[in-house]
């Protein structure tokens, strides 16, 4: 494991806002945490990065404790903090210079992994403009840039798609792919949801300072998918579809709303299959079929009784 | 041995980085670098012009009017009575006796009389141009005339002599370039007060890190927040150096100020200074983290040190007096005075040396103190 947190407490002031939490993330992985606003999300960052320190608990980083090495395991940490970082009035070059410099590189090493940097992120021809000029994506990728110039082995990313343009969004997943295929590890926490599924190997659903769902997104999805939802496009209906339909066991619901027809079952009696026979017995002709699974949106909700931008 | 040798070298290289960059910023910022070297040219400009001829320049030396009776001919103090050298400052005239003499200068009609009765010489005054006394006795001394003595018609008379000794006319005369004039006095004065106003790069550096959030990110890297602090403060301290020299400079060549003295002693008051003002603005910044609450502190301390210190003007009272004994201006501007015109060494104005050192240490100290606790809010 590159990140072991155990039975973690920060307070502020009476406030308890990291309650004995366990984290687990293992090496290679991009790991989506996931919460409400007060989750406690960006204070496990805080904690993780040494921005503030806990009361309790005890953290180990690539199988050292935190507190006795921190700046040995600072220097291996890249973080993309969601607010955006950098100093407007600089060169984009400048900024991850600085950065870089902070992490120890000097010399050759330092051009050349500002300039890797900068190219990864697509801002290699901007190198002297200055960021008060960028778009808020172009923002976004140098805020990356000054992360990832020292080569970290773990990137603990913060939101870092608010606010900006699919093309922006579409870069940088695609450079957190690479990053992740080089050999980083990843944090990232979203709030979009579909971004999560797509990118994250492995999800850790936070309430209430707490972890209280771990696993992949198949394995969250299992925890709540207890129905499932076929849609099917259909003509030459029988009169009688829906009612027989609606004998078939396990079905909660059907409906037909033009040439559509919605049918609400308990996955367990995997009824699609019967659901056809049904249809062919009754000559009625299927135009398409399609199961829609349960989402991420949907395990959060039943987690945590709340939707994710609540 | 090699492990601790990579480790201060890091934080070396830590510490340089961190004020290489903020010397960096500061210079780009090209409205404050217009701000922080025009601000303290015209301001010593104006100031040494206009309150040169009011308080420091010499005054226009109006002849003054002596008589002389003697009761027997002394043809060597009579030549020189009527020498050239003192007909320069003085119209001369012999009275044919004492009465008509004391007349006279009861009545003004002559500001010294000199008398000489009895094989004694006696220079009496009128008012403060009783001057004449010092050059008549000098000159008397230098020929062996004679025994001289000095009185005065009242008690007035001798307390105007008295004033008129602290004249900055009667101390040029005798003492050239020994005391400042308007431009010389203000170029120090200022210089401080405008240093003390550049603390707001102090400021400015702290508080825009913090909001731009670099502040933070540079938190997470690997260095400690003592580092950063100290990057910080030597940043700003050299970018404040670098203006402090130019305003020197730009001073004795273009203004023609008096910055003739010991070059060690100008440079350390400044620079103890300039750490003293902008360990100050570190911590105003990190305890308001408020440009604008920190800029009035900003303003109210150089206002303020400035004024206590005879920033303005040069007589500022007994109680301001004392007040200024705990103004960093006033040890830097002593120092520097003592330097120019005193002719004091790094030596000899070590008092004030050791009183700066003092005062940066302590400041230092509290920036650090301030600022690991602050410096990722």
């Amino acid at each position: 494991m590159i990140v072991e947190v155990k039975n973690l407490i920060k307070r502020y002031k009476d406030v308890l806002v990291i309650d004995h939490l366990q984290l687990s993330i293992q090496e290679g992985s991009i790991l989506g945490l996931l919460g409400p606003n007060g989750a406690g999300k960006t204070t496990t960052i805080r904690v993780l990065t040494g921005l503030t320190g806990y009361e309790a608990g005890d953290i180990q980083m690539f199988g050292k404790p935190f507190a006795l090495h921190e700046m040995d395991i600072k220097r291996q940490i890249g973080i993309v903090p969601q607010e955006i970082a950098i100093f407007e009035d600089m060169p984009a070059y400048d900024n991850v210079q600085y950065f870089a410099r902070l992490y120890g590189l000097r010399g050759s090493l330092l051009k050349e992994r500002v300039e890797e940097a900068l190219a990864f992120t697509g801002l290699l021809d901007k190198a002297k403009s200055l960021p008060k000029h960028f778009s808020g994506g172009m923002k976004r990728r140098l805020n990356i840039a000054c992360a990832i110039a020292h080569h970290p082995k773990l990137i603990i990313m913060d939101e870092p798609t608010v606010g900006i343009d699919p093309h922006s969004r579409n870069h940088i997943m695609e450079s957190i792919r690479e990053l992740n295929r080089r050999g980083s590890t990843i944090i990232y926490t979203s709030h979009y949801m579909e971004e999560i599924e797509e990118l994250c190997s492995s999800i850790v659903i936070m309430d209430h300072g707490r972890v209280i769902a771990q696993g992949t997104k198949e394995e969250l999805k299992a925890l709540v998918a207890t129905e499932e939802k076929i849609l099917i496009e259909c003509s030459n209906r029988h009169y009688t579809l829906v009612d027989n339909i609606r004998q078939i066991p396990g079905v909660r619901q059907c409906e037909l709303n033009g040439g559509k027809l919605t049918v609400t079952s308990q996955k367990e009696y995997k009824n699609v299959s019967k659901i056809i026979d049904c249809m062919s017995r009754l000559e009625t002709e299927i135009g398409s079929l399609y199961v829609e699974k349960s989402t991420l949106e949907d395990v959060f909700l039943t987690l945590t009784g709340r939707r994710l931008r609540d | 041995m090699n492990t601790n040798w990579f480790e201060v070298r890091g934080i070396v290289m830590n510490i340089v980085q961190i004020a290489l960059f903020t010397c960096k910023r500061h210079i780009r910022d090209y409205k404050m670098v217009i701000a922080l070297t025009l601000f303290p040219v015209l301001i010593i400009f104006i100031l040494g012009q206009a309150l040169d001829s009011s308080q420091m320049a010499p005054k226009q030396m109006n002849s003054i009017k002596v008589g002389y009776w003697f009761e027997t001919p002394i043809p060597a103090l009579e030549t020189l009575l009527h020498s050239n050298s003192l007909q320069e400052v003085a119209e001369v005239q012999a009275y044919p006796s004492m009465d008509e003499a004391v007349r006279d200068i009861d009545q003004g009609i002559v500001d010294s009389l000199v008398i000489y009765e009895n094989g004694k010489v006696q220079v009496i005054s009128s008012n403060e141009k009783s001057m004449i006394y010092p050059i008549i006795s000098s000159m008397l001394q230098a020929q062996k005339v004679g025994e001289i003595t000095s009185d005065t018609v009242n008690e007035n008379a001798v307390h105007e002599m008295n004033l008129s000794k602290a004249y900055v006319k009667d101390q040029i005369i005798v003492t050239e370039g020994k005391v400042p004039r308007g431009i010389d006095y203000y170029s120090v004065t200022m210089l401080f007060q405008c240093l003390f106003f550049g603390t707001i790069l102090a400021v400015l550096s702290v508080i825009r890190d913090s909001l731009n959030r670099t502040s933070e990110r540079s938190a997470t890297a690997p260095i400690t927040n003592w580092e950063y602090v100290m990057g910080k403060m030597i940043g700003n301290v050299t970018v404040l150096f670098i203006f402090a020299l130019f305003i020197v400079l730009f001073t004795k060549f273009v203004y023609g100020a008096n910055w003739n003295g010991s070059w060690w002693v100008i440079l350390a008051s400044i620079l103890l200074y300039i750490v003293i003002a902008i360990g100050f603005g570190l911590c105003i910044a990190y305890l308001t983290r408020n440009t604008g609450v920190s800029s009035i502190f900003v303003m109210f301390g150089a206002i303020f040190f400035s004024l206590s210190s005879g920033g303005f003007a040069r007589e500022v009272g007994p109680t301001l007096e004392k007040i200024s004994l705990f103004s960093p201006n006033h040890y830097a501007q002593e120092a520097i005075f003592d330097a120019v015109y005193r002719g004091s060494s790094f030596a000899t104005s070590s008092y004030e040396i050791i009183i700066l050192v003092i005062m940066a240490a302590l400041m230092i100290a509290l920036s650090l103190l301030v600022g690991r606790r602050e410096w990722a809010w």
